[in-house]
């Protein structure tokens, strides 16, 4: 396939509003409201003036607005300052600047790894925690 | 005005509402319903109702479109559906399967 290296970035603005779910594999910026499912292997902007209801699965996630929901991220969570979130967070990096609002659980790495049983091999925790 | 833009690589399954102008190149399911401007872009692909003033298809589309102002069929597009509109402008080479109306 001809994955082209290019700079694509989906954004939905203030004004626009979107119910259901949403897949990709590009960088995504939302203003606006969205309710649903929200993936994408690449990064994830919530501005300050979104509202988002939805389970997410991202690469690097930064909240400037309002998240309601689950996040899965692969990358860093960040929680800004006018950031406002609930809902759980399983991630290897998380930071929440002062002033961000956030209620819920947090499942980094190291909860991973006390989990008695084992799960089934996927892609990325092959690397270091086999020890 | 600043424009929505779906890319390429996303999939949108849902309804879309909104009143900024929309820019369409990946694939969406559903409805679209927007105030201002819609393009959808050659390589896009929607199996869904759209409501919206202008209109302007490159790409596929399966569903009624239904339009307040212009609508334009571009030169390798397919339209699967109804169209009622105000005006219509359908190019040289566009695909179209449906009945038009042409309502003032």
């Amino acid at each position: 396939m001809n994955k082209k290296v290019q700079e694509n970035i989906t954004t939905l603005h203030k004004d626009i509003s979107f119910n259901g779910k949403l897949v990709g594999d590009e960088k995504i910026i939302i203003s606006g409201y969205m309710e649903g499912i929200l993936q994408t292997s690449q990064d994830l902007t919530i501005e300050k003036s979104g509202i988002v209801k939805a389970d997410i699965k991202s690469a690097n996630l930064v909240l400037r607005g309002t998240l309601v929901g689950n996040v899965d991220s692969k990358g860093i969570v960040t929680i800004t300052k006018s950031g406002r979130m609930i809902g759980d967070i399983k991630s290897e990096n998380i930071i929440i600047n002062i002033g961000g609002q956030y209620k819920g659980t947090i499942l980094t790495k190291a909860n991973k790894a006390n989990r008695p049983h084992k799960e089934s091999p996927r892609k990325n925790s092959r690397s270091k925690t086999k020890r | 005005m600043p424009k929505t833009t779906i890319g390429k690589s996303l999939f949108l399954d849902g309804e879309l509402i909104g009143k900024d102008g929309l820019i369409i190149e990946g694939r969406i399911n559903g409805k679209i319903s927007v105030d201002t401007s819609i393009s959808v872009e050659k390589g896009a692909t929607i199996k869904a109702d759209i409501k919206a003033n202008n209109v302007k298809i490159s790409g596929e589309v399966k569903g009624n479109i239904s339009s307040t102002g212009n609508v334009h069929y571009m030169e390798d597009c397919t339209v699967t559906g109804n169209t009622t509109t105000a005006r219509i402008l359908i190019e040289d080479g566009a695909t179209i399967k449906g009945s038009v109306h042409i309502d003032i």
